[in-house]
């Protein structure tokens, strides 16, 4: 991975947090009636809303650190009828005039069943700006990322990462979710590391067959080889967390409740973090 | 003017003395590290025992590779500026001022040729000598080959003159993007095992 490279996993990372935020708001606001927005109403810097905003914008803000001459980035949308990077940019503006729109909203006025239409309206500019994200490398001359791990990773960090948000939001009282849907999400998040756990493996296997026309098989060994079971190790230690923690939060040593939840939160983000730098690293390409 | 412009490279008379490489970097005044023509130095085969006796089947052959201004070129379909372009002839430029280098067309070439200038913070390219075409002159890389190994035309016309083109180990599968060359192929070229000796000189562009 070149050094470079660093600036598009906050990037991706950042913006999956951002939409994962915006998409389970939306889907409790719509499905969950147990549920209260605190945030519906008035203007607030913790509002999940700004935060999903703030994240878009450090994460376009860390997209541009990529660039060799950000100074010709308006061109950047020059080529919408065939690029998808240029179609990826297009969503990003998009994504962030919606988030815009919702917390104006949310700060003038009191209606919640138009701020759950706007909710939903951002969740979904954030699923084509995701579709888009995805496209960008489904590229024919690298295999190692045009394939399903690419849609499936990205979708699972994008799931994992906004249930995470919203277990944070939970805990910090600016979301309520009744007790039922708290235990249905942490359940969700298990099964979300177990299909991360697992996709990663396939993936490797896949990884390790392929080479290079002029390269011998570089995923098999060395520093690529190392981090990918590191992640493993990382996901299976917090699956192993959670679970315990649903079933038996009194089994967790010290029985302090913050200082695993905090753990297991810093686990998984550094699970997410490797499984994207690994990503980056996967990059190899057919031909010279 | 020739409607597809091509490079022809007779890799049957390469003596990889790398001339090629040399005038291209001199023509472009380009830096350490960025090498728009790349000379693959290929070889494979061994010695192996045939009864009381060592019998050998060591081949090498040479390939010179730059941008091959693709008839169907990937990096210009996904370039977000549409700072890659075609001219009427079929040369594939870059537009430095358009250029905002995001190097998702080194990404993406099968041929490593677009390179990026950490000076300019864009890419770089063969835009196949396009002033000296213009010109009416012939390619610097071009001239400079010492085998005549190297030359430019038509790409129908180079066909019909030297008949196939084989896309000769380790070239990828010409169907990704249609490159404008016409390789005529060394004879030891259908070898089994073949592989890169000079990684360290041409595999820093990826
Ligand atoms: S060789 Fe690469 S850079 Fe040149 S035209 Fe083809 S795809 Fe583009
Ligand atoms: S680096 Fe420049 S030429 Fe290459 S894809 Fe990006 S904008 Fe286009
Ligand atoms: S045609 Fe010109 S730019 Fe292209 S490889 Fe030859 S010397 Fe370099």
């Amino acid at each position: 991975m070149r050094n470079k490279d660093w600036s598009l996993v906050f990037f991706t990372l950042l913006s999956q947090l951002s939409v994962g935020i915006v998409l389970w708001l939306a889907l409790l606001a719509v499905f969950f009636t147990g549920t209260s927005l605190s945030f519906e109403t008035g203007f607030s810097p913790i509002n999940p809303v700004s935060i999903a905003l703030g994240l878009i914008v450090i994460a376009t803000v860390s997209s541009f650190l990529h660039l060799g001459n950000p100074s010709n980035a308006p061109n950047a949308l020059n080529n919408l009828s065939g690029s998808w990077l240029s179609r990826e940019i297009l969503a990003i503006n998009v994504y962030v005039l919606s988030l815009l729109a919702t917390m104006l909203l949310g700060r003038y006025s009191a209606n919640s069943e138009a701020m759950t239409y706007m909710l939903l309206l951002s969740s979904l500019a954030g699923l084509v700006l995701l579709w888009m994200m995805v496209r960008v490398y489904a590229i024919p001359t690298i295999p190692s990322w045009n394939s399903w791990y690419t849609p499936l990773s990205f979708g699972a960090s994008t799931i994992c990462l906004g249930l995470l948000a919203l277990l944070m939001f939970q805990h910090t009282g600016v979301v309520h979710v009744d007790s039922q849907t708290r235990i249905g999400l942490t359940i969700l998040l298990m099964l979300i590391l177990l299909i991360e756990v697992a996709s990663a493996l396939f993936n490797q296997l896949k990884l390790e067959k392929m080479h290079t026309g002029i390269d011998g098989p570089v995923f098999d060994r060395g520093a690529f080889h190392t981090m990918f079971l590191l992640r493993a190790g990382m996901l299976i230690t917090a699956f192993v967390l959670v679970f315990v923690f649903i079933v038996n939060p009194a089994a967790l040593p010290g029985n302090s409740g913050h200082t695993w939840l905090y753990a297991m939160l810093a686990l998984i983000i550094a699970a997410q973090i490797t499984g994207r730098v690994l990503f980056y690293a996967s990059y190899f390409r057919l031909g010279v | 003017m020739s409607k597809r412009l091509a490079f022809y490279f007779d890799s049957s008379s390469c003596s990889g003395c790398k001339t090629c490489q040399m005038a291209c970097k001199d023509k472009n005044n380009l830096a350490v590290g960025q090498v728009w023509r790349r000379v693959y130095e290929v070889s494979g085969g061994g010695w192996h025992k045939q009864g009381n006796a060592w019998a050998q089947d060591v081949f090498a052959y040479n390939l010179s590779m730059s941008c091959n201004h693709c008839e169907d070129p990937i990096c210009a379909k996904n370039c977000p500026t549409k700072a890659l372009w075609k001219r009427e002839d079929g040369i594939v430029q870059i537009d430095q001022n358009k250029c905002i280098g995001c190097q998702y067309c080194l990404w993406v070439c099968p041929y490593g040729a677009p390179q990026f200038n950490p000076e300019t913070g864009t890419m770089g390219k063969c835009d196949l000598c396009a002033d000296y075409i213009d010109e009416g002159k012939n390619p610097s890389c071009v001239d400079a080959c010492p085998m005549r190994a190297l030359d430019i035309g038509d790409y129908d016309e180079l066909l019909q003159k030297h008949g196939s083109s084989d896309h000769i180990y380790p070239l990828p599968d010409d169907a990704i993007t249609s490159p404008s060359i016409c390789i005529k192929a060394h004879p030891k070229a259908d070898q089994p095992n073949p592989s890169v000796g000079n990684l360290e000189e041409v595999k820093f562009a990826k």
